[in-house]
């Protein structure tokens, strides 16, 4: 605790900022990130000027002795006994407090609260006493007539601690890691690799390097890789797919190597360079030509720093969806540079009604911009780019246009051959060309499913105790079957469109 | 072989290998940092883990039935409040607190019971519980489910995470034997179990073993009986289920034949097929007018399947949304669990077009061909739909249907053979009819119809035999019956294109009484 009352560069500036809003407004409210040190300026700001530090804990603990005490009215009773008797109250993580107020249900409480804390503000006014409150965004959908976030942050002084600069980096390395090993620590490169760590990610990567005595820079790499950045994606369900798996799509790996891989990967070499990724990347194309194995290639590449957003976080319509998207795009600023990847962008941004999903999305997006310069790469795919919504191609967040193809006969081929291998060389007796002949016109998704159709038919026969056909025959027999799900597949289209 | 030089390194029997890995790394996290979260699927060893590691450091270890269970009765109103108790009380004395199944407590405060008087108040408790291992310099442990799986966000700010990988060959290995002791496990195909159901929790495993020792199953056969009739779980209790074959289902025998190539084959790991990397078809779609048996099919396959087969259908009530998930979302996770499996979506056109479900054909098309996709990639979807063009758009257009097959009303032969399967086993008076003349009774009409023909056939007879005067053929019973499902036919088709007029029917074809 002690360590984390010296004050950081970044924390020092917060904290001349924090005593002269205090001596202008009657409330003050101190925001920052997880972790920057809300705690850290509060005590401090308490040491220097008296007054009393209030926090949840101290709140709950007088609802738990009244059963009937109600969190909002304890909340209120509790600042106006603090406020009568100091004249400074802090109020620490009090954006916990107004997130359990933000109740789905009603207004007449919210309205009730808030007029209860306007009183309380005129009171300190008048008696020239100053509230703070501290938490780490104050920003809530707000889906009600009363918002109490803005109520607050228009009615006080908004104080915010910035993300750590490189002079914080370098002051906690000191302050944290063991003397021999911090002259070792290249903050450079980390700061290349993770501009965005909190406190308390840069402490325990401090504590990884002491415990483990060792600083280098493969070292502290694989550590924040893969201690303290967290995903959401499960690696170990994503298929294992590296970019040279991917036949056919030379064109975009290296695209997407030159815009993307490359600027995120921090080589020593660039680093003076400034580069920068592509923001906004666009993988177009009709279904099945690969996208989606783009994205895996990419997830298992980028590992930590890899960030999905699909239709799994669509499956629950309340406000939990709200918490799980912001959350992504949160984990993803702070894994800077990172990438999160949007996959059928033109499906999940059809916004429908009662959600609002595809609007949300796109504040998403526009909040990342300032605030990590450009360090997250987004990258969408869409089956057709005419469905996303004009406002986010408006935008020119999408910078780079690649468009994925049905592959070419050479391809094709490769794939089939890829497909079909297997340990034990079942299929031998075929010329992969002829197969890559009949298949004009197939996806990837096609050719990959036109090899299991051949192992499912040898299958069939080898469980029926029949001698298995040529290969080719199967081949023949999985494009036709091919050929007649596509047309049954069209026809269900022009049912479609003609019934609009 | 290497699996079971593996056992003799682990730390403690108990750990299979992915369940060490995470443990080395959980050690280390607990070294560097104030808050560590682990999560993981149910039963991979969350509680094992937190276990072992309040064993060796000396903390205390806070579970589920704590948290409703406060420490002075009657003092504290909320769970939040209790927890909060329950731990300061252990940080007293210890300086590593591990708390079980947190994600149980931010459902009950912050899930879809919006009656709680403090929702959204979990966030506060996760501020209090890490303020306190802070403010004391000591160990905060949490446990939950993957917040990605979960409705709730549980997680704590600024802790260091733990997955437990998905468990291997290997950790199949180690855990039977560990169970079973090594000798039991020689005459066991541990690779054959674990391709027949690779996503097993480690309570199934266990439970798997002690069922084989229990029943003296000693080879891989008697202990895939037994994961397939006790351990997996279906939602489809296959009692309830009709009993039918593919073989009673007289005019599918090419759809039978398709879904056997495509599906039962690659599900079933068959010895002849090892090292063939068969998968069934992700995306299956049965469509087809009503009553011509995509129905009866799913019955078949869930008679085949057992415990392998998952059915969303129309008991699914959309109303209220937030449970409509929850339940269609088990329901998913469950059919990853008995990986590879068959999730049947019955009348996937009007679940998919119900306004209530927004968003579920989103989920379905991750679900069919997502990026992570190595547990549900060897899920079957089957999706049954009157017009596949009522199917959201993006669903088809994406390819992820690979299969189509469409259920028609059956031809000629095949109404009567499903007549003749439905009398097989009656008096001899059903037998005698004339099928030629039958066929020309029953033109147009589909699977459910016949049925419900054979069941009129019966009707009427019943009503002849109770009066002592049955006819000495059937064929006045079948001519009978056939005229009174035309008749509802023609009903129903004018009432459906909004032409109905009382007595028009009549009028046209006078009903034989």
């Amino acid at each position: 605790m002690s360590s984390l009352m010296k004050l950081s560069p970044g924390q020092a500036t917060a904290y001349t900022a924090l005593e002269s809003a205090c001596d202008a407004s009657h409330l003050v409210l101190l925001r920052g990130d997880p972790g920057c040190g809300r705690t850290t300026l509060a005590e401090a700001l308490s040491t220097a000027r008296g007054g009393v530090i209030l926090k949840v804990r101290d709140l709950y603990v007088r609802v738990e002795s009244n059963a009937d005490a109600l969190l909002d009215e304890q909340a209120l009773t509790m600042l106006d006994t603090a406020i009568s008797q100091h004249d400074l109250v802090i109020f620490d993580d009090f954006d916990d407090i107004v997130r359990t107020l933000h109740t789905p249900y009603g207004n007449e409480r919210a309205f009730a609260w808030a007029s209860g804390m306007k009183t309380l503000l005129d009171r300190a006014k008048a008696r020239g006493k100053t509230f703070v409150l501290t938490g780490s965004g104050f920003h809530y959908e707000h889906n009600r007539d009363i918002d109490i976030v803005g109520f607050l942050k228009t009615s006080g002084a908004n104080v915010t601690i910035p993300a750590l600069s490189p002079d914080d980096y370098r002051f906690f390395i000191k302050t944290w890691v063991a003397p021999d090993l911090a002259e070792q620590v290249d903050v450079g490169r980390l700061l290349d690799h993770a501009s965005k760590l909190g406190l308390l990610q840069l402490k325990a990567l401090a504590a990884f390097v002491n415990k483990h005595r060792r600083a280098d820079e493969a070292f502290v790499r694989d550590m924040v890789d893969q201690r303290l950045m967290k995903t959401n994606t499960n690696t170990g369900e994503v298929e294992n797919l590296s970019f040279a798996d991917l036949k056919g799509f030379e064109h975009i790996a290296e695209q997407l190597k030159t815009y993307v891989i490359n600027p995120l990967a921090d080589d020593a070499r660039f680093s003076k360079l400034g580069l920068h990724p592509k923001r906004g990347v666009l993988l177009y194309g009709p279904p099945g030509t690969g996208k989606t194995s783009v994205g895996r290639a990419l997830a298992r590449q980028m590992q930590g720093k890899f960030f999905l957003v699909d239709g799994a976080v669509v499956t629950d319509p309340s406000q939990s969806f709200y918490w799980t998207i912001k959350w992504i795009f949160e984990s993803a600023k702070r894994a800077a540079p990172s990438v999160v990847f949007i996959d059928d962008a033109d499906v999940l941004f059809q916004s429908d009604r009662g959600t609002g999903l595809g609007r949300y999305l796109l504040t998403m997006l526009d909040g990342l911009e300032s605030e990590t310069a450009g360090k997250v790469a987004v990258i969408l795919t869409a089956m057709n780019p005419n469905h996303l919504p004009p406002a986010l191609l408006r935008s020119g967040r999408v910078e780079l246009w690649l468009e994925t193809k049905a592959p070419a006969q050479g391809p094709r081929a490769e794939m089939l051959a890829k497909y079909l291998g297997d340990r034990h060389g079942t299929f031998a007796d075929y010329d992969p060309q002829h197969g890559a002949r009949l298949s004009e016109g197939f996806t990837a998704a096609d050719m990959r499913r036109l090899a299991m159709d051949v192992k499912a038919f040898y299958a069939r026969d080898i469980l029926a105790d029949k001698k298995p056909a040529a290969t080719e025959t199967y081949i023949e027999q999985a494009v036709a079957d091919i050929h007649h799900a596509r047309a049954l597949l069209a026809r269900a289209n022009a049912i479609e469109k003609l019934a609009i | 072989m290497s699996a079971r030089n593996a056992v003799a390194r682990l730390p403690l029997p108990q750990l299979s290998p992915v369940q060490s890995q995470a443990y080395a790394l959980l050690r280390d996290a607990v070294d560097a940092s104030t808050c560590t979260q682990i999560e993981s699927a149910p039963g991979q060893g969350k509680t094992t883990l937190l276990r072992q590691l309040v064993r060796e450091l000396g903390g205390a270890l806070i579970e589920a039935r704590q948290f409703f269970n406060p420490i002075t009765p009657g003092t504290h109103v909320g769970v939040e409040t209790t927890v909060l108790c329950h731990v300061e009380k252990a940080f007293a004395t210890h300086d590593l607190v591990a708390i079980d199944d947190i994600n149980t407590i931010a459902e009950a405060t912050d899930g879809g019971s919006r009656g709680y008087s403090r929702y959204g108040s979990y966030k506060a408790l996760a501020q209090m519980l890490s303020d306190l291992a802070l403010a004391q310099g000591k160990r905060l442990v949490v446990a939950g489910t993957p917040v990605r799986d979960d409705i709730v966000h549980w997680e704590f700010d600024n802790a260091l995470t733990i997955r437990i990988g998905q468990m291997g060959v290997e950790d199949y290995e180690a855990l039977l034997t560990h169970e079973l002791g090594a000798k039991a496990v020689i005459g066991i195909d541990v690779g054959d179990i674990f391709e027949h159901a690779p996503a097993l929790s480690v309570y199934q495993l266990l439970q798997l073993a002690r069922l084989a020792r229990a029943n003296d199953a000693k080879t891989s056969a008697a202990v895939r009986t037994i994961l397939d009739t006790r351990i997996l779980r279906a939602n489809t209790r296959t009692e309830e289920v009709e009993d039918l074959s593919f073989s009673d289902l007289k005019g599918f025998e090419h759809i039978a034949e398709a879904l056997t190539t495509h599906v039962l084959n690659p599900l079933r790991s068959y010895e002849k097929l090892r090292g063939l990397g068969l998968r069934p078809k992700r995306g299956v779609l049965l469509f087809g007018p009503p009553g011509t048996g995509k129905t009866s099919i799913g019955r078949a396959l869930a008679r085949q399947m057992q415990g392998k087969f998952f059915l969303i259908d129309g008991a699914f009530s959309p109303e209220p949304a937030s449970t409509f998930y929850r339940r269609v979302q088990k329901v998913i996770n469950d059919a990853k669990r008995a990986a590879p499996s068959v999730l049947f979506i019955d009348d996937a056109d009007v679940l998919l077009q119900s306004g209530y479900a927004p968003g579920y054909g989103r989920m379905l098309l991750s679900m069919l061909d997502g990026l992570e996709s190595a547990t549900s990639g060897k899920i079957a979807v089957i999706l049954t739909a009157m017009n596949p063009s009522h199917l959201p758009p993006a669903l088809l257009r994406s390819g992820r249907v690979e299969l189509w097959l469409e259920t028609k009303a059956p031809a000629d032969n095949a109404r009567s053979e499903i007549v003749a399967a439905h009398v097989a086993n009656l008096p001899k008076l059903f037998q005698s009819y004339d099928p030629i003349h039958l066929n020309s009774l029953t033109e147009g009409f589909n699977a459910a119809d016949m049925r419900r023909l054979v069941a009129d056939v019966k009707a009427l007879y019943a009503i002849d035999a109770i009066a002592g005067a049955s006819a000495d053929n059937a064929d006045v019973y079948f001519a009978k019956a056939a005229a009174n499902v035309r008749r509802n036919k023609e009903l129903l088709a004018l009432a459906e294109t909004g032409r109905f007029k009382f007595g028009a029917v009549e009028a046209a074809s006078p009903a034989q009484s």
